[in-house]
């Protein structure tokens, strides 16, 4: 998978889970503010992750992850890892 | 503010008074201090007093001085369950007993090997039930915000030592989601209070005793999140050594989208609340105006 169909894929999912408007989701944009996500939610979040890439996501993954192009790169980086591996 | 404030009251010194006459005396020499400070609280704590007043008096419609009584018996009562919840947790001898109805439901749930969540309230007190169930031979997980002032917690801690229920603090640090999935793929149970929320989290509006009130979402969130067996479950106190505790029938939401899901767990659910809430009305422990909106 390309990172740009990845970028898409996530993109897709994230409006249709959050309800969210696509327009909303730019790679600059706060993932936590744009998803209006509670403590609670990031249970949803990682749930769609995992279901949607098949890794499995650490609660200390999210510490670095503030925008939008942070949760890109980093899911990214764990889908070519898998790949690799 | 219609939230609840992240903190419960009481001081340290308090609570080590309670635990030394319930080590040396037992239970009912601390139940009859009780009254003395339920005193103080019914007279000087005006805030939660009128709101819990208004809750007999305009929701439950008990007339005047019914209410004024059921203020007194709400705090004794309040009082009781923590005096009780220190005697379990600690091991000190007691004469508790407790009936269940509906003990079948969680044996089902523990037989799918799923996991499963238990929605509660702060209605009655379903942390004595997962101490007094050990007979269910599963680990029971309770989900709490870190509310408690932190010199309680860390007294409560050092009088009660190892709990023989898991408690799952929901922090900053996000570490609760994966105690939760690892607790539901072990096949435990993982209990949430779903009717108390804390400002900036999201909420849902339901009618609950004749008026919209708001919910937490995070507890309806997990359950169409995960889909694992589901059920209601309550405790209350019925008398000065008696529970009766409650496990409802297993909800089954099938083919429900997320949200049309989490709506119609949320509308059973605060049904359930307003039959117990009217079965044991001096059990209500929401000590801030839960309607507003």
């Amino acid at each position: 998978m390309t990172n740009e169909n990845i970028i898409l894929k996530i993109n897709e999912f994230l409006s249709e889970e959050f309800e969210v408007e696509p327009s909303k989701i730019t790679p600059g944009a706060s993932l936590k503010e744009t998803l209006d996500l509670d403590s609670l939610d990031y249970i949803d979040l990682v749930v769609v992750v995992e279901n949607n890439f098949g890794f499995k996501v650490k609660p200390e993954d999210f510490t670095g992850i503030v925008s939008f192009q942070d949760f890109y790169d980093y899911v990214t980086r764990r889908v070519n890892a898998k790949e690799l591996a | 503010m219609p939230s609840w404030q992240g903190k419960s009251r009481g001081t340290p010194f308090g609570y080590s008074i309670f635990v030394s006459i319930l080590k040396y005396f037992g239970v009912l020499p601390a139940y009859l201090l009780l009254r003395l400070v339920v005193v103080y609280y019914f007279l000087f704590s005006h805030k939660s007093s009128k709101l819990i007043f208004d809750y007999f008096h305009k929701k439950l419609h008990y007339n005047y001085w019914q209410s004024l009584g059921l203020v007194y018996k709400n705090y004794y009562r309040l009082g009781q369950t923590i005096i009780d919840k220190v005697v379990i947790m600690s091991g000190i001898d007691n004469k508790f007993t407790y009936n269940f109805d509906g003990e079948e439901n969680l044996r089902k749930i523990t037989a799918f090997k799923k996991g499963g969540l238990l929605l509660s309230a702060h209605l009655g007190n379903w942390e004595i039930a997962g101490h007094l169930l050990k007979r269910l031979e599963t680990k029971i997980n309770v989900v709490m915000y870190d509310g408690e002032h932190q010199q309680i917690k860390k007294y409560m801690e050092r009088v009660t030592g190892e709990r023989n229920m898991n408690v799952i603090v929901i922090k900053e640090d996000l570490s609760h989601i994966y105690a939760i999935s690892e607790a539901l793929k072990n096949n435990e149970l993982v209990c949430i209070h779903a009717d108390r929320f804390i400002e900036g989290n999201k909420t849902l509006l339901c009618n609950f005793l004749g008026q919209p009130a708001r919910f937490p979402a995070g507890p309806f969130v997990l359950a169409a999140t995960f889909k694992v067996p589901l059920c209601f479950v309550f405790a209350f106190k019925e008398t000065s050594r008696h529970y009766h505790l409650y496990a409802s029938d297993l909800k089954q939401y099938d083919g429900l989208p997320k949200d049309a899901m989490m709506q119609q767990v949320l509308i059973e659910f605060a049904a359930e609340m307003e039959e117990k809430a009217k079965l044991y009305p001096e059990q209500w422990f929401n000590y801030y105006n839960f309607w507003k909106a």
